[in-house]
C-alpha cells in the first residue's frame, strides 16, 4: 500500500517543519471564487436593472 | 523573496495544467473583464455598475501592479531594464489604459475624464492572453505588420486625396472638410450610408472610381492577414506532424 506523501512538510537540519502552502493555495482559491460570484452577480443585477 | 515572487508569476501567468491557484485567478480575471464591459452595455450608470467599477478597478490594479512587479520573469532578463521594457510592451498598455476609467470616481465632474470610460472596451484586449487563438492570431499580425502598415498608409493616402477632390469639386455638399474625409472613408469601404452623395457629374465619376479603388484596396489586409495567418496553422500541423 503506497503512502500518501505529504508536501505541507518539509526537512531541515533542525527537525522538519510545517509548510502552510497548502493552506495558503486553499484561502487564495476560495477567495477568487468568491469574488468570481460577487462579480457574477453585481454583473447579472446590473445587466437586469439598466435594461429592464 | 524570490520564491514568492515567481510564485506570483506563475500564478498571474496563464495556468499550467494542476496549478489550482493560477486557474482560479484566471477564472476571476476573465470574469473581471466580462463583467466590466457590462457598463458599456447601459445607457446610464447605476448602484450596482459603481460598485463594478470599484470591484474591477481594484482587481485590476492589483493584476498590473503584480506584472510589473514579475516583469523580470516575463522579460527573462533580471535587470531595471525589463522593468521599464514591459510597461511599453502592447499588453501593458492594454492593461493601464484599461484602469483609467476609474479615475472618473476620483475626477466625476470632468467632462474630457468622462471620455476616458470608453476606455472600458481595452479590457476586452486582456483576453489575448488567455486565448491560444488570439494569441495565433496576434503573432500573426506581428509577423505581417510592415505589410499591413504599408497598406494601411495607402488607404490613408487615397482617402485624404479622394476627400480633398470631392472637397473642391462639391464644396456645397459639404459643411467642412471632416465630412469629405467621413465621405471618402465611407466610399472607399464601399458602405455607402447614402446621407452624402455628390450630385455633379464630376462628383459621380470620383465617386465611381472610388467605389472601384476601394475594392481593391480595402481587400489587402484581409488577404495578407489570410496568407500569413494559412502559414501558421502550415506550420504548425508540419511541426506536429514530425
Amino acid at each position: 500500500m503506497k503512502k500518501e506523501i505529504d508536501n505541507s512538510v518539509l526537512i531541515s537540519d533542525d527537525g522538519t517543519i510545517k509548510s502552510n502552502k497548502k493552506l495558503y493555495t486553499i484561502s487564495f482559491v476560495i477567495i477568487c471564487h468568491v469574488f468570481t460570484i460577487i462579480l457574477i452577480v453585481l454583473g447579472l443585477l446590473a445587466f437586469i436593472s439598466g435594461n429592464f | 523573496m524570490a520564491d514568492s515572487k515567481q510564485r506570483i508569476y506563475e500564478v498571474i501567468e496563464v495556468s499550467r495544467e494542476g496549478d489550482a491557484s493560477s486557474r482560479a485567478y484566471d477564472i476571476l480575471m476573465n470574469t473581471t473583464i466580462f463583467v466590466g464591459m457590462i457598463p458599456l452595455t447601459l445607457k446610464a450608470d447605476n448602484l450596482y455598475t459603481q460598485f463594478i467599477e470599484i470591484l474591477t478597478g481594484i482587481i485590476l490594479i492589483i493584476d498590473y501592479c503584480s506584472r510589473v512587479y514579475t516583469a523580470d520573469y516575463k522579460m527573462g532578463y533580471k535587470s531595471a531594464k525589463a522593468y521599464i521594457a514591459y510597461i511599453f510592451t502592447p499588453l501593458a498598455i492594454f492593461d493601464f489604459l484599461s484602469i483609467l476609467p476609474l479615475l472618473y470616481f476620483v475626477f466625476p465632474i470632468s467632462s474630457a475624464i468622462k471620455l476616458l470610460k470608453l476606455f472600458r472596451i481595452f479590457r476586452v484586449l486582456k483576453l489575448i492572453r488567455y486565448s491560444k487563438t488570439m494569441i495565433v492570431i496576434a503573432n500573426v499580425i506581428r509577423k505581417v505588420k510592415n505589410q499591413l502598415l504599408a497598406v494601411l498608409i495607402l488607404i490613408i493616402i487615397y482617402i485624404v486625396v479622394s476627400a480633398m477632390l470631392i472637397f473642391q469639386l462639391e464644396p456645397d455638399l459639404f459643411t467642412n472638410f471632416f465630412d469629405a474625409l467621413y465621405w471618402a472613408t465611407i466610399s472607399i469601404t464601399t458602405i455607402g450610408y447614402g446621407d452624402i452623395s455628390p450630385c455633379t457629374q464630376v462628383g459621380r465619376m470620383i465617386t465611381m472610381i472610388s467605389a472601384l479603388v476601394g475594392v481593391a484596396v480595402i481587400a489587402l489586409p484581409s488577404g495578407i492577414i489570410t496568407a500569413a495567418y494559412m502559414n501558421e496553422i502550415n506550420k504548425k500541423k508540419s511541426k506536429y506532424e514530425l
